[in-house]
């Protein structure tokens, strides 16, 4: 009995530490096999630690051991809070830069995590970059594949539900999962039940790029048309995003503008052009600036800019596991008689409450107002 | 000898004449280049609502006014204005470097200008009394400006010897790609594309007040060109030859580089460097005109304006609705007219 016993003690004692042999297919739809728990992994961006702090929120960077930029080049007042509220994310070792051909592979396998997280479409290396990921998989590295970026509406919550299992949080996954679909669905319901199809045209970083990359059926291009809209660039577009001609904006004069803003609030105070949305930026700021941009000649004169369904949303929305928010924002913008009742900032807000270990501050969303 | 003989004075009559035909054709081409230019567009403009709109704005209802006069025109004629400007800089720089390679490019002014753009861009500095939106051109311009200067200096110091100019303008354009790519390397990847695209060059950029510097500066430049043109002609017999006959050729080479950079400059800092043209608008014109700069000097200026132009002229026509940048299609233009003359050439030898 005292032998059983012991043996059973032993177990215990060694099942935790004993790795548990998983295969996942990623979201490149390589199949990959690696040993749980993961105890130490990179990821190629930092803005994907917002992603990492849904999925364990007290902890959020706890097994990064190395990341190719920091969140701050894409978030740097969300990094500034990550930093305050858990200091041991301000020594993660860096790999890189901007991007891709800044990685050092060395510097990752010297940083001997068992997990290399990197998004496919986003700035760190891609799924194509055979010699890395050799190199990595020689050095006894998995990688996996996310996706928020080439087919967010279909890639978002496979990723996040990859990840959940992963790093251990499935639950968490699947909670933001079932809060995510509830919202989508809602979208998709009342879109087929509607016969009208606006037109749109989704200007990429007003202000920032001159007149007018329209997203096609890239980054937010594909959201219009699950919100019930129709987006005049992808008919013409070679590729999923193009330059197009104010004129092209004025002879198609779109029922609905939505411009993706990327400039930031210290852009907007020096009187920059880029049209500002994001952290420390206030409502009436935020709608001044896009007032601005529209006050142009070309602008005045399209319907939408006078109507008051001209629109900026945050451009970081483009690569996001909570672009859900830019999916309800673009339904409201395009049918509002069908979703007076939703709220993406509400949504967002929620997000926040729920599932993040961030407060949320500043403004996402803008309209100009109807003259 | 003295009458001359009469069939070698009719036959250079003859040839003068054709030339000033040709120049009068080039004129004439531009002339429907840009009225092809005007015309393309999506909004589907007849030719009448376009004459209408030119001489009453107001007769046009606002959308199509807008159009006209904010979207088409400047782009249309910042064409004619960047392109005169690069081929009347090409023509010089050959000249007086006595080397067919060489373009305003050549002397690094392009260079430079992208890197100063690539600053304003990766960097975004401040300056005080001057609007953001002005930051990118007036470092593009201060950069070219700069990088003309230290030719100036070179050109000063090595009394004036070609080699040494042209291995030093090269050396500056390896200097300034290598800085740039140094700021590519830190930039976020949204700055790198706008970097990408600028050194592309692209006309959309172009309101009225770019249009108006940017041709203010070829009517102010052209006439001190015009002026030189009998001893550019003399120099085109050969460096020796030219300093035999008494020309000063160190001075006539530092006010050649002067122009050539200033115009290059100001042509690229607004619509980003575009290639190609300060290369071989002026080759057309010599194939078309000869060595008489007196005719080359103009005809390089209308040749520049053509390839632009049409090249202008093929970006929004050849995917309606879409932009594709000019400076993808300025070679694309340019090349086949090229190699139609130098083969036409062929023919009648």
């Amino acid at each position: 009995m005292k032998i059983v016993a012991a043996v059973l003690l032993a177990l215990t004692l060694v099942s935790p530490a004993r790795a548990e042999r998983i295969e996942v297919v990623d979201l490149a739809g390589r199949a990959v096999a690696l040993d749980l728990p993961v105890d130490r992994f990179v990821i190629s961006e930092g803005r994907y630690i917002p992603l990492l702090a849904l999925l364990r929120p007290d902890s959020p960077v706890s097994g990064l051991v190395g990341m190719m930029s920091p969140l701050g080049h894409t978030q740097p007042e969300l990094e500034a809070q990550l930093f305050r509220r858990f200091p041991a994310a301000r020594d993660i070792p860096l790999f890189g830069r901007g991007s891709a051909d800044s990685v050092s592979v060395e510097k990752i396998i010297d940083l001997r995590p068992q997990l290399a997280i990197f998004g496919l479409g986003d700035h760190g290396p891609g799924a194509r970059n055979a010699e890395l990921l050799h190199q990595l998989q020689a050095a006894g590295i998995a990688i996996v594949f996310i996706d928020f970026r080439q087919d967010p509406m279909q890639n978002t919550l496979p990723s996040i539900e990859l990840l959940g299992q992963l790093l251990g949080a499935p639950d968490r996954a699947q909670a933001y999962g079932a809060f995510y679909r509830e919202r989508r669905a809602r979208i998709e319901q009342r879109v087929r039940q509607s016969k009208q199809r606006p037109t749109v045209f989704v200007q990429a970083h007003p202000g920032r790029f001159e007149c007018c990359w329209g997203m096609a059926d890239g980054m937010l291009g594909p959201f219009v048309g699950l919100a019930g809209g129709r987006n005049i660039a992808d008919a013409v577009a070679p590729g999923p995003t193009a330059q197009h001609t104010a004129e092209f904006l004025l002879t198609e004069n779109p029922d609905v503008w939505i411009g993706t803003a990327s400039g930031t609030v210290g852009e907007y105070r020096q009187g920059a052009s880029p049209v500002a949305l994001g952290p420390g930026l206030g409502a009436a700021e935020a709608a001044d600036s896009l007032k601005r941009y529209l006050s142009a000649p070309e602008f005045r004169a399209l319907d939408a800019a006078r109507s008051g369904r001209a629109h900026a949303i945050w451009h970081n929305f483009y690569n996001s596991p909570f672009n859900i928010v830019a999916l309800e924002a673009f339904a409201r913008w395009i049918h509002p008689e069908l979703f007076a009742d939703i709220d993406p900032q509400q949504t967002l807000a929620a997000i926040h409450r729920e599932f993040l270990p961030f407060d949320l501050e500043g403004t996402y969303f803008a309209t100009v107002p109807r003259d | 000898m003295t009458d001359g003989d009469p069939s070698l004075q009719r036959r250079f009559a003859a040839i003068r004449k054709r030339r000033w035909f040709i120049l009068g054709l080039l004129g004439a081409g531009l002339l429907g280049c840009l009225w092809l230019d005007l015309m393309a567009g999506p909004a589907g403009l007849s030719a009448e609502q376009i004459v209408l709109g030119l001489f009453d704005p107001h007769g046009l209802e606002l959308r199509h006014r807008i159009i006209l006069w904010q979207v088409r025109l400047p782009d249309a004629l910042i064409a004619l204005a960047v392109g005169a400007a690069l081929g009347l800089a090409g023509v010089e720089t050959q000249t007086i470097l006595d080397n067919p390679l060489a373009s305003p490019f050549t002397l690094g002014v392009s260079s430079a200008a992208a890197l100063g753009a690539s600053i304003a861009i990766v960097l975004v500095p401040v300056l005080p009394l001057l609007p953001e939106a002005a930051m990118l051109p007036a470092m593009a311009l201060v950069f070219a400006l700069g990088a003309g200067v230290l030719v100036l200096v070179i050109v000063h110091y090595a009394g004036g010897g070609r080699e040494t100019v042209v291995l030093f303008g090269i050396s500056l354009v390896f200097l300034c790609n290598a800085l740039t790519a140094a700021l590519h390397y830190v930039a976020d990847a949204d700055s790198s594309q706008q970097i990408v695209f600028w050194t592309i060059g692209n006309l959309t950029k172009a309101g009225w007040p770019e249009v108006w510097i940017v041709a203010a500066c070829l009517i102010l430049i052209l006439p001190f060109s015009l002026r030189q043109v009998w001893l550019l002609t003399l120099l085109r017999g050969g460096e020796a030859h030219a300093r035999s006959v008494g020309i000063d050729v160190a001075r006539l080479r530092f006010w050649g580089i002067l122009r050539a950079s200033i115009l290059a400059a100001f042509a690229v800092c607004f619509v980003g460097t575009i290639a190609f043209i300060g290369l071989v608008g002026p080759h057309i014109a010599r194939l078309l005109l000869g060595e008489d700069h007196r005719l080359l000097v103009p005809g390089s200026a209308l040749c520049g304006a053509l390839i632009l132009s049409a090249a202008s002229f093929l970006s929004k026509a050849l995917l309606p609705g879409v932009i594709v940048p000019v400076g993808i299609l300025t070679a694309i233009v340019g090349v086949p007219m090229l190699l139609g003359l130098l083969i036409g050439r062929r023919r009648q030898a």
